[in-house]
């Protein structure tokens, strides 16, 4: 957990300082009238993120020097899930998009249940249909809500 | 006085007793899911209460978190799988005594007390509210700045393991906030030149991708290949095994009491939540019992302590939302969200400008908690089947869910892809361990602290003396540091 603590830390530290000398400066508009201008409370907000991250990075080394780590809480194995995960969800994203609710939403729910070890094929075939078709039939007919 | 009556007698219609009843039964539904919470099934139904009026939407909402807190009793006692983090405590009692065959009567119990404890907070808060409004209102920008700080302290210092990654995340929380047009000047702060980040990211999106998405992202890892199923109820036990007689119940009114009292109070200041509550009531419930050696091994005093304290911090959460317009906890951050769409702005002027409204409000929560007694108590044994529902049927369905609910209450397709970054985000923090409540609290009060901060500092002109003029706001403040030192001090000694 500690070096995921220093990596954490790190990356947290390195956003905070690309925040405030590319980011801010480029995408805050100055203002001519305010007494304070509007990338201060930002950039306040920032260098606090900045310090906070250094003490967790430094905290966390002193903790690794005084004792052994525990496990890391993202392996490999994780990732690879996670990726999997979002994939799915990035195609059912593009097929709600593109061809429509019910489709995408048949498509999300099935592969995700899958993907979670459920093979009894009633289910497997009813929840991803029941559930998007609810979903439809409560906000598109009842709330008369557009669904895409 | 008259107002008071009108919005009392505003919730008794057909229309909005029929959104609380469907808000509690959705409540104690989800709730009895294992691996999903009243904050997440507000998350999803926000979008819901924007087509309804602003009283129906909200009581909904109350209606579905009043009936969570409930629901999360079930799996506890069936499966030794709190539902919702504040129940854990309650399986602690309540899981031996299903398995001494009495599920029906340790749901019951788990009933009964926490609707004792929330209606005891329900009263506490229709009776203190309104004067707490106009105390708030003689506050000034620097009072509203030390106690959003106070609050803040207290949500980083208390929530999560590590004080550093406490204040991480509420750091990151206020950042985002600050995306979108600033209040004064109206220029773009953040926005990348995308449109739709002019108003700001958001709320929902955050809200549904780090809360439940993050969650149930953490989740599926976890439930991937399982199918566990809760314990089966026994109809053909012997009646008094499924029922709480009235002396049963009365034999712990002290026990209800006190741990209704701490609930309420707990409840009352932000951040801390309803699992601490339930933790001391337990506690204290254990210390001042004749044989606390009993408590653990299926005793209905247990359940009752657990429960009602924590359904006692539902009530009080409302506190400081609506008389300093701050989220006690992550439902009351939602429900933010809810009150603005229907142009609803919680805090010290609500009850000046909204009076009918919040009592309407505050009816309806007395209703909700009727409904939550009848519906839980015909219904236990049907609601006890939810928690038998597999997680990998429930989490597929609930990504869909708030894949809909995103594109429904946000700006269509943009929104949802906003909410499914953010899933990463509360993934990451999940399994880094940075609290999420003090992420999306501060992303809530972001906002509400950027312009009292701005007065603040131009009032002051960055002078600290000027806390000396300023006795409520000097006290916050050093209470603040109190917690920070206290929290953050154990915390490093633990490291060490």
């Amino acid at each position: 957990m500690k070096r995921a603590e220093i990596f954490a830390g790190l990356l947290l530290l390195a956003f905070a300082l690309v925040m405030i000398f590319l980011v801010v400066p480029a995408q805050t508009e100055v203002a001519d009238e305010t007494s304070i201008q509007p990338k201060t409370y930002p950039l306040i907000a920032l260098w606090i993120i900045a310090a906070l991250s250094a003490l967790l990075v430094v905290l966390a080394v002193l903790a690794l020097r005084a004792g052994p780590d525990s496990a890391s809480p993202i392996r490999l194995e994780n990732i690879k899930s996670l990726v999997l995960v979002g994939i799915i969800i990035a195609a059912a994203y593009v097929a709600i998009d593109w061809i429509g609710y019910i489709v995408g939403g048949v498509g999300l729910v099935a592969a995700l249940m899958w993907y979670m070890g459920v093979r009894r094929p009633i289910p497997l075939i009813a929840v991803p249909v029941c559930a998007p078709v609810t979903v439809w039939l409560i906000f598109e007919v009842l709330l008369e809500r557009p669904l895409p | 006085m008259e107002t008071i009556l009108a919005g009392f007698g505003d919730v008794f219609t057909f229309y909005n007793i029929a959104f609380v009843a469907l808000g509690v039964t959705i409540g104690i539904t989800v709730g009895a899911i294992p691996g999903l919470n009243g904050p997440m099934a507000i998350a999803v139904a926000v979008p819901v209460s924007f087509y309804l009026t602003p009283l129906a939407g909200i009581a909904f909402l109350i209606g579905i978190n009043k009936g969570s807190t409930i629901g999360g009793a079930i799996p506890a006692v069936l499966l030794n799988t709190p539902g919702t983090p504040e129940a854990a405590v309650t399986a602690m009692d309540g899981h031996p005594l299903a398995k001494q065959g009495k599920p029906l009567k340790a749901m019951k119990m788990a009933l009964y007390s926490s609707v004792t404890g929330d209606t005891f907070s329900d009263i506490i808060l229709i009776t203190v509210s309104a004067p707490l409004a106009i105390i708030a209102l003689k506050l000034g920008p620097a009072e509203m700045v030390a106690v959003v700080f106070f609050s803040l302290t207290i949500i980083t210092g208390v929530v999560g393991g590590s004080m550093v990654k406490g204040m991480i995340a509420a750091f990151f929380g206020i950042l985002l906030a600050t995306v979108g047009q600033e209040a004064e000047s109206g220029t773009s702060r953040l926005t990348f030149g995308i449109l739709e980040l002019e108003e700001g990211i958001p709320m929902i999106a955050v809200g549904m991708g780090v809360l439940v998405m993050g969650e149930i992202l953490v989740g599926m890892e976890k439930a991937r290949g399982s199918d566990e199923r809760a314990l089966p109820i026994d109809t053909q036990s012997d009646r008094a095994d499924r029922r709480v007689s009235f002396a049963e119940y009365a034999s712990c009114k002290r026990t209800l009491a006190r741990s209704a009292v701490i609930g309420t109070i707990i409840g009352a200041i932000p951040g801390i939540g309803s699992s601490v509550a339930s933790l001391i009531g337990y506690t204290a419930a254990k210390r001042a019992a004749k044989k606390p050696e009993e408590f653990g091994t299926g005793k209905l005093e247990g359940i009752a302590a657990a429960e009602a304290a924590n359904s006692a911090v539902v009530g009080a959460n409302l506190i400081p939302l609506l008389t300093l317009g701050i989220p006690g906890n992550v439902a009351a951050a939602f429900l933010i969200g809810a009150f603005i769409v229907h142009d609803v702005q919680p805090g010290p002027l609500i009850f000046e400008e909204q009076g009918r409204l919040i009592y309407g409000i505050f009816g309806a929560m007395i209703i909700a908690n009727m409904c939550n007694l009848l519906i839980g108590n015909i219904g236990l044994r049907v609601f006890a089947l939810t928690a038998r529902i597999p997680k990998n049927i429930v989490y597929p369905v609930v990504v869909l869910l708030c894949m809909s609910g995103a594109y429904l209450g946000g700006d269509g397709m943009f929104t949802v892809m906003v909410m499914l970054i953010f899933s990463v985000v509360g993934y990451m923090m999940r399994k880094l361990a940075f609290p999420v409540l003090a992420f999306i609290i501060a992303f809530v009060l972001g906002r509400v602290f950027e312009l009292p901060l701005r007065q603040t500092l131009i009032l002051s002109d960055g002078e600290p003396a000027f806390l000396l003029d300023h006795p409520i706001a000097l006290a916050f403040v050093v209470l603040g540091l109190i917690v920070i030192w206290r929290f953050g001090f154990a915390k490093k000694k633990s490291v060490a």
